[in-house]
């Protein structure tokens, strides 16, 4: 990791503390930032919904994917994934501590609690908007129930990183070798079976939750794209602006 | 629910999805490390932060558009020499080009709202001119990525394929 990267690691996560921490913290409507999920086009929300030839029910459908691209935006578009994404690859590179990224799990998911109950606040009235609102609603659940996964999965990896070091010596943590090649252990053959056996459960527990894990997010990316896809052909065909492109991811 | 097996030409197919995935694929990798970079540094420009900060988050932003800048154009190079065979990977194929050009152009729009921020004799019309262009770029690569995501995964369905890792073309 270069220097750079390395000193601004603390300011990101304090940075999104605070940013969890402040559910006001969005920018004011109107303020022009140059944020990626607010995009060049979000800005002009709801506009042209007269004059352009639209019928009623094609302003209100796109009114009402603006509003499903807001609230999926400020439950944890803009602030919750990039965030978490970004840490997962960190945590996978081994350059922070499984605990660290449990903390933006965490953050993550406790975004997402509030973000699922803002998209269920969502009213929608036709066939398209309900459509995208179904679609993101299960993006949105399966986003939840894998990060809520992936929780889990990290507590294994933190509670293997917990095992005293002498009971793992010389091997890959959490595989029978680890344990049993353990000196303390060598001295009680039954105490180390049983260690190398919890230690294979252990490991087990650990990929299966990671594979649950990885399944709910691939459901919630795709959910996520197939909803992206449905409403930008809708706007298209309207002749609308269209949402930010990563409204949605 | 079809249990055969894919034929030969199916996993061939798979193989060469694959492939092109493959040579995208640091691109993906690195693409949240920039939005969570500007998303901290746009969110800046409407709080009060100190210039100090500022400059910090700037130059976290500088530095994420250096580490992509060579993964997009090493990815272009391999995309564009890519084995494609039938129409639809032809187009999966272009719509990645289309994405790594738009996020190349994105790279240096938003290098250019770093320096227009940074310089007082700047107008605010200018500015804005310029954000807009970058989120505009930026819009179309993200675009792109997906249409190229779509037509990969409908052609894998179509042929009796797994779906592929959804976040591979981002």
């Amino acid at each position: 990791m270069s220097g750079p990267i390395r000193r601004l690691v603390p300011v990101s996560v304090i940075a999104v503390g605070v940013v969890f921490a402040l559910s006001g913290s969005a920018p004011a409507e109107g303020t022009r930032t140059t944020s990626a999920v607010d995009g060049p086009t979000s800005a002009s929300s709801g506009a042209r919904s007269s004059g352009s030839g639209r019928s009623d029910d094609e302003a209100r459908a796109a009114r009402e994917l603006r509003d499903l691209a807001r609230a999926w935006s400020d439950g944890g578009g803009r602030y919750g994934y990039p965030f978490w994404d970004k840490a997962a690859h960190r945590w996978r590179a081994g350059e922070i501590s499984a605990s660290l990224f449990r903390e933006y799990v965490t953050g993550y998911r406790d975004r997402l609690v509030s973000g699922c109950d803002l998209l269920n606040g969502v009213d929608t009235s036709t066939d398209v908007s309900d459509d995208v609102r179904a679609l993101v609603m299960d993006a949105c659940t399966a986003r939840l129930e894998g990060l809520r996964m992936q929780q889990r999965m990290l507590d294994e990896v933190i509670r293997d990183e917990a095992r005293p070091a002498d009971t793992a010596a010389g091997a890959p943590q959490g595989s029978r070798e680890a344990a049993s090649s353990a000196p303390l252990v060598d001295a009680d053959p039954d105490a180390a079976a049983k260690i190398a056996d919890e230690s294979v459960a252990a490991e087990q527990r650990r990929a299966e939750l990671e594979a649950g894990a990885d399944a709910k997010f691939q459901e919630a990316w795709r959910d996520a794209r197939l909803a992206m896809d449905q409403a930008q052909a809708e706007l298209d065909a309207q002749g609308s602006d269209r949402l930010a492109e990563d409204a949605f991811i | 629910m079809d249990t055969s097996a894919p034929t030969r030409q199916a996993l061939a197919l798979g193989r060469r999805l694959d492939a092109i995935a493959a040579t995208y694929a640091p691109v993906s990798m690195r693409v949240n490390y920039l939005v969570a970079a500007e998303t901290l540094r746009s969110d800046a420009l409407s709080g009060s932060v100190t210039d100090e900060v500022m400059a910090e988050r700037a130059g976290a932003v500088r530095v994420e558009i250096q580490r992509m800048r060579p993964l997009v154009a090493r990815a272009r190079a391999k995309v564009a020499v890519g084995i494609v065979v039938t129409p639809v990977e032809r187009r999966v194929r272009d719509e990645l080009i289309t994405a790594l050009d738009q996020r190349t152009r994105a790279l240096v729009l938003l290098e250019r709202v770093l320096d227009s921020q940074a310089d007082p004799r700047v107008g605010d019309s200018q500015r804005a001119f310029e954000t807009t262009a970058w989120l505009d770029a930026w819009g179309r690569s993200i675009a792109a990525a997906r249409a190229a995501t779509t037509a990969a995964q409908d052609l894998r369905g179509t042929a009796g394929l797994d779906p592929a890792p959804e976040e591979a073309l981002r």
